[in-house]
């Protein structure tokens, strides 16, 4: 090591240490501010700020936790509300993601297909589900199909944009390459095309989840016996807000859940994503 | 009569720049070249000279607003397995191992997985990648990506391999081993080679004939006939023939040809 480094080396060794004493890890910083906010939950419950009924204390949020659990609400236990749920929202996702891969494809690699479908999809894209959700349970009823239906149309527009989105990022030469190698316009499609959109197709996946949640609850407006949103709406009526508290965490909590585990795969599955 | 044939070809592209009129470039104007099996052409020329342009016409992806291009007798309309390509970007696969980029061309023929594999390992190795074969593409170098694109070719078994300036982004020493691999390739794999390079030294070692494009719009002005590879295939030593007389004097002969039009255009 020469004697330039090592001078270098100390001069910038206090200003580092300075940086070190002030910089806060990130899950730190996110571990503090939940407390920061429970606390204040904690005293406006207390102290009364407000109203008992706007805002139940928390031990009674935890109770009603454990209420959930044991003997449930409207028939349901948390666990049946919840499976209710995310069954609804997982076969929509389904639904969403054999319809909407396709689309995109289509829109992506045919003249004809963008013809047909991007003003499909640009029509839906903007809808609030709230919206078109009268219509469909005229035509579909209030069974199971309409809720699911309902979650699904809310997911197609971000998979199928993003599908098409990605596979827009297979460059020229990817593409001739594969043609000079003999492919067919389906070998570029499912070799080529689909993979280097399976990135965005997961990003899409992440953004249309998000939305299947922000739509269950609509769904589950409609005569729904089971599920967290019809649990919170039920509850609602008769400003058991405890329930209402312990049903918002729970949706948020599954989301965190799959945002997350989305997010593994994609680490574990596309590594060589913005990499290459 | 196999060889593959650019008759009188001309390209243009029409762009048009916001509400403006059409325009169309002429990038290639009358171009003629053949390209026998066995062969090694190497085509060189400045930047935007149409180097490029002419690859894609040979590989059929694009198609000549004039002329023909032919392959054996016959017009081209595409690509074909028969003609691969190494790009000047690597275009390789980033979501298949090296292994797998290798195979890909296998695979669309139809061969199984066991073989392919074990033929992209064989084709990995004779490009000095035996170790890497298993590695991510985005764990590889510049260089060694550019020597998977090579074995993807080459898996194809073409009878013409095409290639634009897959030395491109190596180092001199890096540079100098690869030319000496890619005449190994081009003679055990027996195809006609076209080679792109902006490396004039590297056209006149290793190409049986060079071409030298000159710009505005590409055109051919000079393709000649050398010996120099043929010469370290039977054994003279790289660097020796890199500095012999007449080495130097077709050098010089090129980088004339190729600046010919300096003066005019500047
Ligand atoms: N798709 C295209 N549309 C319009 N013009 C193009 C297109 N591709 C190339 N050109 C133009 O054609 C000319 C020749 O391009 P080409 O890529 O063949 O050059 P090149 O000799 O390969 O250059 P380089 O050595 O930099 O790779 C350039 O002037 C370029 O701007
Ligand atoms: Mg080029």
């Amino acid at each position: 090591m020469s004697a330039g480094e090592t001078i270098v080396d100390e001069a910038s060794k206090p200003s580092g240490a300075k940086r070190a004493a002030v910089r806060v890890s990130p899950a730190l910083a996110t571990g503090l501010t939940a407390l920061v906010l429970l606390l204040l939950w904690l005293a406006a419950s207390s102290l009364q700020w407000v109203s008992p009924v706007f805002l139940p204390h928390p031990t009674k949020v935890l109770a009603a936790v454990s209420r959930l659990l044991t003997q449930g609400y409207v028939d349901g236990t948390l666990w049946e509300h919840a499976a209710a749920s995310l069954s609804r929202v997982f076969t929509a996702l389904a639904f969403s993601v054999l319809v909407a891969v396709p689309v995109g494809l289509a829109i992506a690699t045919s003249p004809l297909g963008r013809g047909v479908l991007d003003p499909l999809i640009e029509f839906i894209r903007p809808l609030p589900p709230l919206a078109y959700l009268p219509l469909i349970i005229i035509w579909f009823g209030i069974g199971e199909p309409s809720k699911v239906l309902v979650i699904a149309l809310a997911m197609v527009a971000p998979i199928a944009i993003s599908t098409a989105a990605g596979v827009r990022t297979a460059s020229q030469n990817q593409v001739n390459a594969a043609r000079s190698f003999g492919a067919s316009r389906l070998d570029v499609l499912l070799h080529v095309q689909l993979p280097s959109a399976i990135p965005a197709i997961l990003t899409g996946i992440r953004i249309a989840l998000g939305a299947g949640w922000s739509t269950l609850v609509a769904a589950e407006l409609v005569a729904a016996s089971r599920g967290l949103g019809f649990m919170i709406q039920s509850a609602a009526q008769f400003l058991v807000t405890d329930i209402v508290i312990v049903g918002i965490f729970v949706i948020s909590a599954l989301a965190f859940a799959f945002e997350a585990l989305l997010r593994v795969v994609e680490r574990r599955f596309v590594r060589w994503s913005g990499r290459y | 009569m196999t060889e593959l044939r650019l008759n009188n070809v001309s390209l243009s592209y029409s762009r048009r720049d916001g509400f403006g009129p059409v325009r169309s470039t002429e990038v290639l104007r009358r171009v003629s070249l053949s390209l026998a099996p066995g062969e090694f052409v190497a085509v060189i020329g400045r930047s935007g000279s149409g180097k490029t342009s002419l690859l894609n016409l040979a590989a059929g992806f694009v198609a000549p607003s004039e002329g023909r291009v032919t392959r054996a007798g016959e017009a081209i309309t595409g690509p074909g397995a028969d003609r691969a390509v190494v790009f000047q970007d690597d275009a390789l696969y980033p979501w298949l191992s090296a292994r797998d980029n290798v195979a890909f061309p296998l695979r669309l023929a139809g061969v199984g997985r066991i073989e392919r594999r074990e033929r992209a390992g064989e084709l990995l190795g004779q490009v000095g990648l035996a170790n890497e074969a298993d590695r991510q593409i985005w764990e590889l170098s510049g260089g060694q990506r550019q020597r998977v694109g090579i074995a993807r070719a080459l898996a194809a078994r073409p009878d013409f391999l095409l290639m634009d300036e897959p030395l491109g982004a190596l180092d001199a020493m890096t540079r100098e081993r690869m030319q000496e691999l890619l005449l190994g390739v081009w003679q055990v794999s027996g195809a006609g080679v076209l080679l792109i390079t902006h490396s004039v030294e590297e056209a006149l070692f290793l190409g049986t004939r060079v071409v030298v494009l000159a710009p505005h719009p590409g055109r051919i002005v000079l393709d000649r006939r050398f010996g120099f590879s043929q010469r370290f295939a039977d054994g003279e030593a790289a660097r020796v023939l890199k500095a012999a007389p007449d080495f130097i004097a077709a050098r010089e002969e090129l980088i004339t040809a190729i600046y010919a039009d300096e003066t005019v255009a500047a």
